[in-house]
């Protein structure tokens, strides 16, 4: 047992004791008490005295938005005339809209720090999800007959196989691999031991030569501190984006700017981080940031590089852009949000205001001794993409009247160049619901909207439609109610080893075009949709339980690809233990084929293949 | 309304179990969830995601007598969920520091699996906290059962932060001992 889940069973604790715990105990007073909250107080009027003198014109709090250019919401207003102050366009040496650089920054953590509850100043990890297009890095890439895969045991190195055998392997933490121009990337995080640092988390990046299949050559490799955060490769270039942040309150002062920084290392040579590399995204409650870093893999140097400090909630990225989404408490219980958009040289291109755009007034900040306010109407982005030089975004928007609460769908675009907007939101049938995934396409997104209803209790998702033209938005609730797929980001929760969810497989090839496959609640296998036509979604097939009693799909893995006008995936299948269950599963790929000639029917290939030493995109479909 | 009469609504099926359940013990909920994913927006949801769960258990559960502490466990439970499935709400480093801290109450640590039913964890547990004084068996709780924050523990019982460290420490040794001679291996 680890201490995680005995932090989990805890919960077994006798419920007296519990109770308990929560009686407020009687209050004792310290006879250090006066003296060390005199002392206290000197303390920090001289330590304030100070600050104000040194620091005539910094900033110390965060700035508000002219209330003349806050529009009331109402109802009706579905689009937004264009020039509105919350889509910024940047000048070319915007580097942060609040703070000149990151020591007047650090000058105001050190009274201001939100850290909360952490006492060290061991640094902390800041945390952000991983983003939320799916990483494009895979478990398996082959080149020349010769295919490689990562070790599932350890991570820390990546299996080299020819005909299904193992003949060598490359020695490296793992756990992305990627193909560009017969090299092999390996993505892997890993805990760094510097001479003069702690260990920490690090991301390190390596680049094989795969002149000689069976042989990978190693070429070169990056280092970078933090959390994996993100990362793809496009057009040769190498995408990296880790996360970390240091407490900057006054106990943990480090003597050196560079502490606040990220590390990242070309081979054993650290490559600096000047201030030009830096940006504040309004204003942060911690020294908390998002390195992002681009390498020409060929070349094997440092395109550009970003420390992005903020704080961050959401990474969303594209093949050449990225946006992230700032979220910020206030007093009135608003958690509001800023978007804010970089093109694929990690240069800043534009910031949407997510609150301003719904008329949204923000005041200062509240203390965590205060008790949690409650909202009353809050946008929340849960989506991001870019087409065409326009953003688009789709998300909830939370509203309340007294005891009754309600959530409306939205969808927002913004053209940073020409400051022009739109908006347009939708009452769905549901009052309540939550946008558990969204598929990206050229014009449109398809949206599940979950929802849960109670006696009798019934939980579902409504599929909704949000399609663009240009800066154009019409969102479109469908009659179609699919199963629910909770736990969109991370199925660890749910007790099973599924990872990333993809809810629509499009079956983009043959006449199946417009079909999706989509995942139903474990174990029962897939749906088939045709929503070729938004305005006329059609379910064309419901999942019989597909898949084998027990058995679970990891639709992290899977690969789509056709024989002739049919479509296949292939999924790798989880097979319990006899024991039930799945804590060392057996794992193999099988394959579903979509039979297209009405009745549709999704069948399974009772052939089974190997886990490993296999690249699943070559395996046979099933014969019709 | 008693906790017996709001439980007698859940098994009612009466959807004001909810309402009644949110005034009396919402803004305690509330407060617990905030505790440990320190996101306003994301407390509210795990409060919600509790009256859920709740009506779900109730029945076949039914704690007429510790209504609070039954919703307190879902929503501890729910919001630690939340802070391990989405990384992005920047607890994960306290969660990790917490579950670090207790690890070192276990014997023999290892990560096959889990060699005592919960039930029987559950006993030990008890069993050890009944050997406590009252305030270290609240202060005990107050961390890894409600995740207060060292500071917060501190201000609560009106010692000094080292001296709460102190306790938390002796504690977790006096933990791991109690296990050890027990005989329990986790």
């Amino acid at each position: 047992m680890r201490g995680n889940e005995l932090l989990d069973k805890m919960e077994l604790v006798d419920p007296a004791y519990v109770e308990e715990a929560d009686e407020q105990p009687p209050k004792k007073r310290s006879p250090w008490l006066k003296w060390g909250g005199l002392a206290a107080c000197l303390c920090l009027v001289a330590t304030a005295s100070i600050f104000a003198l040194t620091n005539p014109d910094k900033r110390v709090s965060p700035p508000v938005p002219d209330p003349d250019c806050i529009t009331p919401y109402g109802p009706s207003v579905t689009q937004v005339p264009g020039g509105w102050s919350w889509a910024h366009t940047p000048s070319e040496d915007w580097t942060s809209d609040t703070y000149s650089n990151l020591s007047e920054l650090l000058d105001y953590l050190r009274l201001h720090d939100g850290h909360g509850s952490r006492e060290s100043n061991d640094g902390y990890k800041g945390g952000l999800s991983t983003a939320h297009a799916a990483m494009e890095g895979s478990d398996t890439v082959s080149w020349k007959d010769t295919v490689y895969q990562l070790n599932y045991d350890t991570a820390k190195w990546v299996g080299v196989y020819q005909g299904g055998v193992l003949t060598g392997a490359v020695q490296a933490p793992a756990d992305y691999l990627f193909l560009s121009d017969g090299q092999l990337i390996t993505v892997g995080a890993e805990y760094y031991s510097g001479a003069e640092l702690d260990p920490a988390y690090c991301v390190r990046v390596n680049i094989f030569d795969l002149s000689d299949p069976a042989h990978p050559a190693k070429l070169d490799a990056f280092t970078q501190l933090g959390d994996l955060t993100a990362c793809w490769v496009t057009n040769g270039r190498l995408y990296l984006l880790t996360n970390d942040g240091v407490c900057a309150c006054g106990y943990s002062s480090f003597s050196s700017l560079e502490d606040y920084k990220p590390q990242l290392f070309h081979g054993e040579e650290q490559i600096p981080w000047p201030q030009e590399d830096i940006r504040i995204l309004g204003a942060p409650s911690r020294v908390s940031y998002v390195a992002a870093t681009c390498i020409d893999i060929k070349a094997s140097n440092v395109i550009s590089k970003r420390a992005i400090y903020g704080d961050i909630e959401d990474v969303y990225f594209g093949e050449d852009w990225l946006a992230l989404v700032t979220s910020t408490s206030w007093e009135n219980g608003y958690t509001l949000q800023d978007v804010y958009t970089f093109d694929g040289f990690l240069t800043f291109t534009g910031k949407c205001d997510i609150a301003e755009m719904f008329g949204l007034e923000k005041s200062q900040t509240w203390s965590d001794e205060q008790e949690p306010p409650r909202s009353t109407r809050r946008p929340q982005v849960k989506a991001v993409s870019k087409a065409d030089g326009v953003w688009r975004m789709v998300g909830e928007y939370f509203q309340s009247a007294g005891p009754a609460w309600w959530r409306e769908l939205f969808a927002v675009t913004f053209d940073p160049e020409t400051g022009e907007a739109g908006r347009q939101t939708l009452q769905l049938p549901e009052d309540q619901f939550c946008i558990d995934d969204v598929l990206w396409e050229e014009d449109r997104a398809i949206i599940s909207a979950g929802f849960v209803r109670f006696d009798p209790f019934e939980q579902g998702a409504r599929l909704a439609f949000a399609e663009f033209d240009g800066m154009d938005i019409e969102l479109l609730s469908t009659g179609i109610l699919c199963d629910r797929v909770t736990g969109i980001e991370n199925m660890y929760s749910h007790g099973s080893p599924l990872g990333w969810i993809r809810p629509f497989i499009p079956l983009e090839t043959g006449w199946s075009s417009g079909w999706y496959l989509r995942y139903n609640e474990t174990p029962n296998g897939f749906d088939i949709y045709d929503l070729s036509d938004s305005r006329n979604p059609v379910c064309l097939y419901k999942s019989k339980g597909d898949i084998p009693e027990g058995c679970r799909l990891d639709f992290d893995h899977c690969v789509l690809y056709t024989n002739g006008a049919a479509s296949s995936v292939a999924v790798k299948l989880i097979t319990p233990r006899e024991d039930g269950e799945y804590r060392q599963p057996d794992y193999s790929w099988c394959v579903f084929s979509v039979d297209e000639e009405p009745p549709v029917t999704l069948r399974l290939s009772p052939e089974r293949y190997p886990a490993t030493g296999f690249d699943p995109a070559s395996l046979a479909p099933p014969e019709p | 309304m008693d906790d017996s009469q709001i439980v007698e609504l859940y098994l009612t099926r009466d959807e004001s179990a909810v309402t009644y359940t949110a005034e009396k013990y919402g803004r305690r909920l509330r407060a617990l969830a905030l505790g440990v994913v320190q996101d306003a927006q994301t407390a509210e949801e795990c409060e919600n995601d509790t009256y859920m769960e709740a009506w779900e258990s109730i029945p076949p559960h039914e704690p007429r007598e510790y209504l609070f502490p039954f919703l307190a466990r879902i929503t501890r439970h729910v919001s630690l969920d939340r802070c391990r499935e989405r990384s992005r709400l920047k607890r994960s480093a306290f969660v990790t520091e917490l579950s670090a801290e207790l690890e070192q109450c276990i014997p023999a640590p290892d990560d096959l699996e889990c060699r005592l039913d919960a039930m029987a964890l559950g006993e030990a547990i008890n069993g050890f906290l009944f050997t406590l004084s009252k305030e270290k068996r609240t202060m005990f709780l107050r961390r890894y059962w409600y995740l207060d924050s060292i500071s917060a523990i501190a201000r609560r019982y009106g010692c000094s932060e080292g001296r709460v460290k102190t306790a938390l420490f002796r504690i977790r040794e006096a933990l791991r001992r109690y296990l050890e001679q027990e005989g329990y291996t986790l």
